[in-house]
């Protein structure tokens, strides 16, 4: 953000944030203040995610969704059963409610369909759109409207015993802080800046699998991807009718990833296209997740997830997924370590006043790694990275070894050599 | 006024048969009518958690819910308590959350009960199905730990009489990190078997607060329990009354100017006096509705349970880990009672300072009462006169013989612990 929402927080806010405020501190608040949220699509796990960012006390939330009451999702407890009788949205009823969860935040509607979202105007009036409950189609077409327009894009869906969440930030920048034990026992904070590449949604779902472990993957990623084809080519979600269809669609999508069509049961395929309805506990999951994760890419602090999270009633937990092809999805990480505990410590106030572009600083940042990651660990050229940028790490090693080599090789080399020098001479003596 | 489909992901659910389903599931809308009309859960406490759960236990199907909570609400209770509004600021927690879910979900009942847990007689709690906890304090779970292993019988075989079972679900929150845990009392362990698992409570060495503060903590709680006895001895400390807290800030100020010690906030006072622990929406979402799926599996059977103890951390990224904890089959609180060998021919007087001076049951007892089924052995207190002539009578005839169980009460336990005996032939021959 070029310029800093200032303004101070006021006592009414203090009081009313005081519990969120011990767990990321008032700069973070300050960010989530000035930040502007977009979510299209109000299901159940919509109104999960509406929930906590509002409690979290983001600038605005603008409610996309003109499903009319009459058909509301039953798992969407932002509507009141009083509201149905009025002639209004699916979005105008859960503004209603969200704005006395959160005075402070600006919650309003925007009118048409979850696609409305996508128009220039409305992307332009956000730092971030989350479309939920879309087929796979609504998604695509999302995420290259949000990487054209330079918002953040987040997706999720939850259906039957399961529910996931997408990230793509682009070119993401955070702050990471650990805790560092000094010796007197007490603790320093030191902060890390950090980059981290996101996958566009078409890289995620399109990746090759050759080369990667089936057995450790989530079966639900493989879901996701024979529902992507299928819903893409058929512009909606797949019902009981169209079981057969879906598991063709599998069928093509496993050939075109490289893995055996047996990594994926047909049963699960059945499942998913026979279950309707969301869980409102797998909703809650979710959505918490995914608020956490908006609220570390608004305040720009802590590592998002990049870029699945895929939960299953069956296995009980969530599971991280980093997904992106072989060839275009390159993801690496930058380290800019300080030097030094007082550079960091300087660099530290820098960062509490202003939110870094991923810049120097103005202190000089010793590239100590480039970590390079592809899908098959065979791609990598390892004697490149050897050669690489010799003259300046040999510079770093002499710099470091300085001091042992003065009080240490220097000193047992200069032994040596004048023994040596003794003995010659003795040989010498003695000769003549 | 039911929604169409309104219950189409648990009729999913309850109304097949899958590879997943726990064991003695048998599918049929007959799950769904008891988890509806006969069911009966209870919610212990109504803040972050409890908001949580009692929305999502209603969402998910359960129709009859207690909570009970002592508490009223607070500004600072309005960041994640999301039931609650300005207006209702000191109102009933439990009164209010109930009402507020029986507005919004059709069909459910919520008792509420503005009390103490301590105040609820052993019916009250046997009522229930299934427990779930919502607590902030390890002594409030202790508490209701000793409740539902007070239900628990064993046969003549030491198995656990599963109709006694009293299965409960505990959840906790701080900032980014949570947990989730089943307790089946006698199968899986119980919160005395894994009390080792809490992390030791922050007290500070008195030296180092009278003598060598180091943090602004030491300051501050210098202050509160040294200075204030000291300069106030006639005053209590009330951390709600603003003036103790301001005193005690001001104090904590001038002692941390006195050792060059940088940090001393109020907000940092308020924090350390009364223990708040940093809480925000998103996680109590996350670790609430991992609870409630728990409870719909427990009462429904419609999948495998946690086995037993989730942890869930979302400062990075998603970490969670699930770990099946083991039972201590010396527990005092849910064993089948610790094995204690006495001669029959010792007296009760000689049988009880057997337990004080035991290594490992003696650190639970100070002035132990002991009772036999229902008859008083002896008292101490009202019936300590009339209980004293048992104590000169040998145990073999106060007990049934081998394998007796007696219930040893004492101040330091929080509910009775159970003492099996073995009668054996030597004379006072006592085996710890």
């Amino acid at each position: 953000m070029a310029e800093e929402a200032q303004q101070e927080l006021t006592e009414h806010e203090a009081a009313i944030y005081d519990r969120q405020l011990r767990v990321w501190g008032v700069e973070t608040q300050k960010r989530l203040s000035a930040a502007r949220v977009l979510i299209a699509g109000l299901g159940g796990l919509a109104a999960e995610v509406a929930k906590n960012v509002v409690l979290a006390g983001v600038g605005s939330v603008t409610l996309c969704d003109d499903t009319p009451l009459a058909d509301r999702p039953p798992s969407n407890f932002l509507i009141h059963a009083a509201d149905a009788a009025t002639g209004r949205t699916v979005a105008e009823a859960c503004v209603a409610t969200l704005q006395e969860m959160n005075p402070f935040v600006t919650v309003s509607a925007l009118e048409g369909p979850p696609s409305a979202a996508l128009a220039p105007e409305a992307l332009a009036a956000c730092d971030l759109l989350l479309l939920c409950g879309q087929p796979a189609g609504g998604v695509a077409a999302a995420d290259a409207a949000c990487r054209a327009a330079g918002k953040a894009f987040y997706a999720g869906d939850c259906r039957g015993v399961y529910g996931w969440a997408f990230a793509d930030l682009a070119e993401h920048t955070f702050v990471q802080e650990t805790k560092v034990e000094q010796e007197d026992g007490s603790s320093k904070t030191v902060c890390e800046e950090r980059s981290e590449r996101f996958a566009s949604w078409q890289d995620a779902v399109g990746a090759s699998l050759q080369g990667v472990s089936i057995k450790r993957l989530s079966k639900l990623y493989l879901l996701l991807r024979a529902a992507a084809r299928y819903e893409q080519q058929h512009g909606r979600f797949p019902a009981a009718a169209d079981a057969h269809a879906l598991r063709d669609a599998w069928a093509a999508e496993a050939a075109a990833a490289g893995v055996p069509a047996d990594a994926l049961p047909g049963e699960q395929l059945d499942a998913y296209s026979a279950a309707p309805g969301d869980m409102p506990a797998i909703n809650a999951v979710v959505g918490g997740v995914l608020a956490n994760e908006l609220i570390k890419a608004l305040g720009g602090k802590g590592e998002p997830i990049n870029n699945f999270f895929l939960f299953s009633l069956a296995e009980g937990s969530g599971m991280v997924e980093r997904m992106a092809a072989r060839l275009s999805g390159v993801v690496s990480i930058v380290f800019h370590i300080y030097p030094d505990r007082r550079a960091a410590e300087s660099a530290r106030t820098e960062l509490g006043g202003s939110h870094s572009s991923g810049g120097t600083m103005g202190k000089m940042p010793i590239r100590l790694k480039e970590v390079v990651y592809t899908l098959s660990p065979f791609e990598q050229s390892v004697m490149n990275g050897l050669w690489k940028d010799l003259p300046h790490k040999a510079a770093h090693h002499m710099h470091n070894l300085r001091d042992a080599v003065i009080f240490c090789v220097a000193p047992v080399v200069g032994i040596g050599y004048y023994c040596a020098d003794y003995k010659e001479k003795e040989k010498q003596h003695h000769r003549y | 006024m039911e929604l169409e489909g309104r219950w189409r992901d648990l009729d999913r659910l309850l109304e097949r048969q899958g590879n997943l389903v726990g064991p003695g599931f048998e599918p049929g809308p007959e799950i769904r009518e008891f988890l509806q009309n006969d069911a009966r859960v209870l919610v212990v406490g109504a803040g972050g958690l409890g908001c949580e759960l009692l929305k999502d236990l209603a969402l998910s199907g359960f129709g009859n819910i207690d909570v009970i909570d002592m508490d009223t609400i607070d500004v600072s209770n309005l960041n994640r308590q999301f039931l609650f509004r300005m207006g209702d600021v000191g109102k009933s927690k439990a009164e209010v959350a109930a009402a507020r879910v029986m507005e919004r979900v059709a069909g459910v009942t919520v008792t509420p009960h503005h009390c103490m847990i301590q105040e609820k007689t052993l019916d009250f709690y046997e009522e229930f199905h299934v427990i779930v906890l919502g607590l902030d304090s390890l002594e409030a779970r202790r508490y209701m730990n000793s409740v539902a292993c007070s239900f628990l019988a064993y046969d003549e075989d030491g198995q656990p009489d599963l109709a006694t079972i009293k299965p409960m679900v505990d959840g906790g929150t701080e900032g980014f990190k949570g947990h989730a845990r089943v307790l089946i009392p006698g199968v899986t362990p119980c919160f005395e078997c894994t009390l080792w698992l809490f992390p030791p409570q922050t007290k500070f060495p008195l030296c180092t607060l009278a003598e060598t503060p180091r943090s602004p903590a030491h300051c501050i709680e210098y202050s509160k329990i040294i200075l204030w006895p000291k300069e106030r001895p006639d005053d209590t400390f009330d951390p709600d009354v603003e003036e103790h807290m301001k005193w005690v800030f001001d104090k904590a100020t001038a002692r941390a100017a006195e050792f060059g010690i940088q940090g001393v906030t109020y907000q940092l006072t308020q924090g350390v006096v009364k223990n708040i622990i940093p809480a925000i929406a998103s996680t109590n979402a996350i670790v609430a509705a991992q609870c409630t799926l728990e409870a719909l599996k427990m009462v429904t059977m419609c999948s495998t349970g946690l086995n037993n103890y989730m942890m869930y951390v979302g400062t990075d990224g998603v970490y969670t880990l699930t770990t099946p904890y083991e039972r201590d089959e010396k527990c005092p609180i849910c064993s089948a009672g610790v094995g204690f060998e006495v001669a029959p021919s010792s007296t009760l007087q000689q049988l009880i300072n057997g337990l004080v001076a035991d290594p490992d049951l003696g650190k639970h007892l100070s002035a132990p009462s002991v009772s036999y089924g229902s008859t008083n052995l002896y008292m101490r207190g009202a019936l300590e006169s009339q209980t004293r002539h048992n104590l000169e009578k040998p145990i073999g005839e106060l007990v049934d013989g081998d394998g007796s169980i007696i219930h040893v009460n004492d101040k330091k336990l929080v509910a009775a612990m159970k003492v099996r005996l073995k009668l054996s032939g030597s004379n006072g021959s006592m085996e710890s």
